[in-house]
């Protein structure tokens, strides 16, 4: 499985990302290249401004472990604070490289902020529930920790420093009054405590800031006024009633306040911005116990500050039309979703967007300051707004942003609106992915569509092929024609670009449209072989946390008609669905109005039934078990009536731990035919998978050493079910194997694996199911194999029907000891089933194992004899080991994988493999070798000058010997 | 026959050369059969002659067919026809899963 040196990115690609990002900082020089971000993926990780690429990355934990809270930068080291304010890390953000790491004492974390004397920066404090401490920034030691008085009933939440020497600590008893302390930098001393009471204040967090020579303001939304209180002098707060502004506060709406600090060692900006309701913002200015307003923003739909030297501007997204709330064009289904979310959504109904600049100081706008760009139609609002300012050479203020979207797209922009580059950063949360075949080319359709065709006369039907073939004539000289023109141009200003225009299958099939569902509701086309995207589509009103389900209902085999791809969505909160059908090669949406969905859906099943479009006919189960057909015309019900009695459905409560199944009746409605409960108290079920159903298997049987055949039990309805105990005690955990026939709930076979722990990685697929798991009593990962058969003589050889097997099948197993955990495992899958299967275990080291089934086959026997030597049987080892030659993905690792792919290609002998996590990586496996493929290096030259020589060669001698022949005749 | 008998029942170059060699040879007797029967013709015993050496040709011929069958050349057993078993065709459609 290894590739040698000159294959290496041939046929695989892998792209890497960060995830959403949570913090950001933009060094403020026009020189500086890189931008360290933190995000909500737990990666700290550099990118490179210029190009968008990753610098260096660094990988937590993908549990809440790894969170990160906080990140600051200081020169050239970024410090951050992650594990629920556990481990404090500072990076070195040139080279990526760690300078120290310390742990901190328990107690949730609350804030952290640089602290400066006023030379230098030397120090960090965390804030605590009910401590402070203070670190070195030079080696992270700590250099004192205090308790906080009164930490039970005060919730202490902000934490300010602006180079005097100490350090003031704001907290809240809410809805009564604030603590503020004032702690020494040099000895941890408390050297004043004053308590202000605030009783309309309920949270620290965006309702307060800190302005100025350490002056706290905060905004009172009900008496629509500010309060103000130094927090080094004054004993209680000021009452600043803002009607006098003529500022308007929206209703239902916590207004918030946006100060800035541009440097810790001075401090804070007197101007701020308050934000009235989502879409203004206001910059005040309160200096000398004056407050002044400066500038209105209406329509601003996000505002940021940035600093370069001494000055410091405000940066307001804004956007070029109107901002309207809700989306009303009606883009997608579910309604009542989109009016859940109507009050917090403002969209801008043209996509285009302005950034300007205003000097703080006077609320003036920089002039040439504009940066206009335009985001897709019908796509995700900007969410977070980074700006790097620098000053140019004439000392003019010159700029670019870092705008993040909804969809968690990250765009960088430059003056004065062009893109540098951009991140599509919700490829990082992958949840669901089909490859579609690409469509054939118009000439390649033509011929399709020719035999497709009823038959009309002989003459016609010879037209016809005249005519196509003409078609294939031009396309072959227009192809020559290229080529040729090609070759005149210089080699590197050819682009053998993919776009969406020139899409076509390869001849072996080997490219593929991948479909990426993500966790944000942003759908990608992805082209298998080079990894472009083709194209992308944002759900809107798709909330985090929603369930999906993507199903290809029309392949591209069925042209002119369009393939047709359909995602169901389900909230997770309102449990209402709807569904999205698109083209899953262009990424539009499809004419086709798929039906209103009124009652919550449970499951869905697509049947190989299809309608006179071609498109395969979706069922869909509600939560009142009434079936609901997906396209519903005349012609489907009518099939569906026929078949009605033969399909099933099951469904599986995890939380009432019950399995039940569901026969359908011919009105569309179902009846319950079976069920089983599996104990709640004692054991959960946690995975349960069926087979691929389109998956081939070519061989019916094994045969023996004897000659005989061991028919294989291939029953299409069998669904392997995980359970495991709830008791995780290491001396009484268990996991439970139940296979079952979905059709019947029949118990085919169960075991319980004692002393054994999940996460349970299962694959399940032809006749074997294997699965992986802890064992707790020998402390190692093993895998169980599981294999039915259905013995020597076949019950019935032709159909096979649930309702009618009177044998259980014999159930061989095995289990092998494994050297490391896994985080996802999947079986490789061919055209015909004819090449020999291999496991593909993705490690959590980012390595991809490509292990032959053959290892892990229950029929190894212990001692070998002659008929398993016959069968080529391995004799058993309980150890399967690791070797790095097969390795699929050699050094390209992917970070934390989540799920593998694989598709069969059009070629037996090749397998497409894509793994995602939070890379994403492509490429081709042969399990059986490339059988069916002339090798790369193969010698053209050779075997065809050996051809024409021996062809040469014959006419020479034939030549000769006729001269020979009329020598003889003439002696 | 002894040389088949040493041969084995392995199959390799030699000894499926040597099957071929050995059933074809009566082939190719029986087959020139006529020309062996003119040849016969003067005999006096020409119909007994040429029943044995039908005989004798049919034996050797059953002979490399059963030497066949010991080196597992023929496609008697189900396994030989297995390839050809077609995949069972499905009565029921069931499809669900864990409650989205």
């Amino acid at each position: 499985a290894a590739v040698y040196e000159d294959q290496v990115g041939k046929f695989d690609w892998r792209q890497q990302y960060v995830g959403k990002l949570k913090f950001a900082s933009l060094e403020a020089s026009q020189g500086s290249k890189k931008l360290v971000v933190a995000t909500e993926e737990n990666v700290v990780a550099a990118l490179n401004s210029r190009s968008g690429e990753i610098l260096w990355r660094h990988v937590d934990k993908g549990t809440a472990e790894g969170a990160i809270d906080a990140m600051l930068i200081h020169g050239q080291d970024a410090v951050t604070v992650s594990n629920a304010g556990r481990i404090l890390r500072s990076w070195e953000t040139n080279i990526g490289g760690l300078n120290w790491e310390t742990s901190l004492d328990t107690g949730s974390f609350q804030g952290a902020a640089l602290v400066g004397l006023p030379e230098a920066v030397k120090y960090v404090a965390v804030l605590k529930k009910a401590a402070l401490s203070l670190h070195y920034l030079s080696n992270g030691h700590q250099k004192w920790v205090e308790h906080l008085p009164e930490s039970e009933s005060t919730q202490y939440q902000l934490l300010y420093s602006c180079g005097t020497g100490v350090i003031h600590v704001v907290g809240i008893v809410p809805q009564s009054h604030l603590n503020i302390l004032t702690f020494n930098v040099e000895d941890g001393e408390i050297t004043k405590q004053v308590r202000v009471a605030a009783p309309w204040l309920r949270g620290l967090q965006g309702s307060c800031g800190v302005v100025g020579e350490a002056v706290l303001v905060c905004v009172d939304t009900a008496a629509r006024s500010l309060h103000v209180c130094a927090l080094d002098t004054e004993q209680d707060m000021r009452h600043i009633p803002l009607q006098s502004l003529e500022l308007e506060f929206a209703d239902d709406f916590q207004a918030r306040i946006l100060a800035t600090q541009p440097s810790v060692t001075g401090a804070s900006r007197t101007q701020f911005f308050l934000q009235l309701s989502p879409s203004h913002f206001s910059l005040l200015q309160y200096k000398q116990g004056l407050l002044s307003h400066l500038r209105d923003f209406q329509q601003a739909a996000l505002v940021s500050f940035a600093t370069t030297g001494e000055k410091t501007v405000a940066a307001v997204l804004t956007c070029r039309s109107e901002l309207k709330p809700g989306s009303s064009d009606g883009l997608h289904g579910g309604s009542t979703l989109e009016d859940a979310r109507r009050q917090d959504s403002l969209t801008c109904s043209n996509q285009t967007y302005n950034i300007n600049l205003y000097l703080v100081e006077t609320g003036q706008r920089l002039l040439d300051t504009t940066i206009t760009f335009s985001l897709e139609q019908g796509g995700a609002k900007p969410q977070q707004l980074y700006i790097q300012v620098f000053l140019k050479k004439d000392d003019s203020v010159g700029y670019r942003a870092l705008v993040q979207t909804e969809d968690h797209m990250l765009m960088f922009l430059q003056q004065p609106g062009k893109v540098v580059w951009s991140r599509e950063e919700s490829l990082a949360e992958v949840v669901s992915l089909e490859m579609v075949d690409l469509p054939l080319t118009g000439a390649q359709a033509e011929l399709e569509g020719e035999f497709g065709k009823k038959a009309d006369g002989l003459l016609g039907m010879f037209l016809k092929r005249l005519s196509s073939q003409l078609i294939l004539l031009q396309a072959w000289t227009a192809h020559l024609w290229k080529m040729f023109y090609d070759a005149r141009k210089p080699r590197s200003q050819i682009k053998n670009e993919i776009n969406i225009d020139n899409l076509a299958r390869d001849e072996f099939n080997l490219q593929k449209m991948m479909v990426m569902v993500t966790a944000s509701g942003k759908l990608f086309g992805i082209e298998s072989s080079s990894g472009t995207i083709l194209w992308k589509q944002y759900l809107r009103n798709v909330r985090p946390g929603s369930s999906f389900k993507l199903m290809v209902q029309r392949t591209t085999a069925h042209f002119p008609h369009p393939p047709q791809c359909t995602l169901l969505v389900k909230d997770k909160e309102t449990k209402m669905s709807f569904l999205y059908v698109f083209n899953p090669i262009f990424g539009k949406r499809s004419q086709v109005a798929p039906p209103v969905l009124k009652r919550p859906i449970l499951q869905t099943l697509l049947l190989p039934i299809m309608d006179q479009d071609y498109a395969k006919v979706l069922l869909l189960i509600d939560d009142e078990y009434k079936v609901t057909a997906f396209p519903a015309t005349k012609n489907v019900l009518r099939q569906l009536e026929e078949i009605a009695h033969s399909i099933y459905f099951y469904l599986v409560d995890a939380e009432q731990g019950k399995l039940s199944g569901f026969r359908l009746k011919k009105d569309l409605s179902t009846e319950e035919s079976w069920e089983v409960a599996i104990p709640t108290e004692v054991q959960r079920i946690v995975t349960v998978k069926g087979k691929r159903s389109n998956e081939h298997v070519h061989s019916q049987g094994r045969v023996m050493g004897d000659r005989s055949v061991l028919y294989k039990s291939l029953n299409p309805n069998l669904l392997a079910v995980v359970t495991e105990s709830t008791d995780t005690h290491h001396e009484r955990t268990f996991i439970g194997i139940y296979l079952m026939d979905g059709v019947t709930g029949r118990i085919i076979h169960s075991s319980v694996q004692k002393k054994a722990k999940g996460p349970v990685h299962m694959v399940h697929s032809e006749n074997w199911v294997v699965y992986q798991y802890w064992n707790t009593k020998a402390r190692r990962n093993e895998f169980t194999v599981l294999e039915l058969y259905e013995g020597t003589e076949q019950y019935n050889a032709t159909a096979f029907s649930s309702l009618d097997r009177p044998i259980l099948p014999q159930v061989l197993q095995q289990s092998y000891i494994f050297p490391s955990a896994i985080s996802a495992m999947e079986a490789t899958i061919t055209e015909r089933g004819i090449t020999s299967r291999h496991l593909l275990i993705g490690l959590p080291s980012g390595a991809i194992l490509s292990l032959p089934k053959a290892l892990l086959d229950p029929r190894r026997p212990e001692i070998p004899t002659e008929q398993s030597r016959e069968e080529n049987l391995i004799p058993y080892s309980p150890d399967v080991q690791i070797h790095a030659e097969r390795f699929i993905n050699y050094n390209q690792t992917i970070s934390r994988m989540r799920g593998i792919y694989t598709a069969p290609s059009g070629l037996e002998s090749t397998c497409l493999v894509v793994a995602y996590g939070l890379d994403i990586f492509q490429t081709r496996v042969y399990p059986s070798k490339q059988f069916d493929v002339l090798k790369d290096d193969y010698d053209y030259v050779l075997i065809s000058s050996v051809l024409f020589g021996l062809v040469f060669a014959t006419m020479i001698t034939k030549r000769l010997a006729q001269v020979k022949l009329l020598n003889r005749a003439w002696r | 026959l002894f040389i088949m008998y040493m041969a084995g029942n392995t199959i390799s170059i030699f000894p499926a050369m040597m099957v071929c060699m050995m059933g074809w040879r009566p082939l190719q007797a029986l087959m020139s059969l006529s020309a062996t029967l003119k040849a016969l013709e003067s005999s006096s015993r020409r119909a007994l002659q040429g029943l044995v050496f039908l005989v004798g040709n049919g034996l050797g011929l059953a002979l490399a067919l059963y030497k066949c069958q010991a080196m597992g050349l023929l496609p008697t057993r189900p396994s030989d026809w297995l390839a050809f078993v077609t995949p069972l065709q499905r009565m029921e459609f069931t499809g669900g899963g864990l409650i989205l």
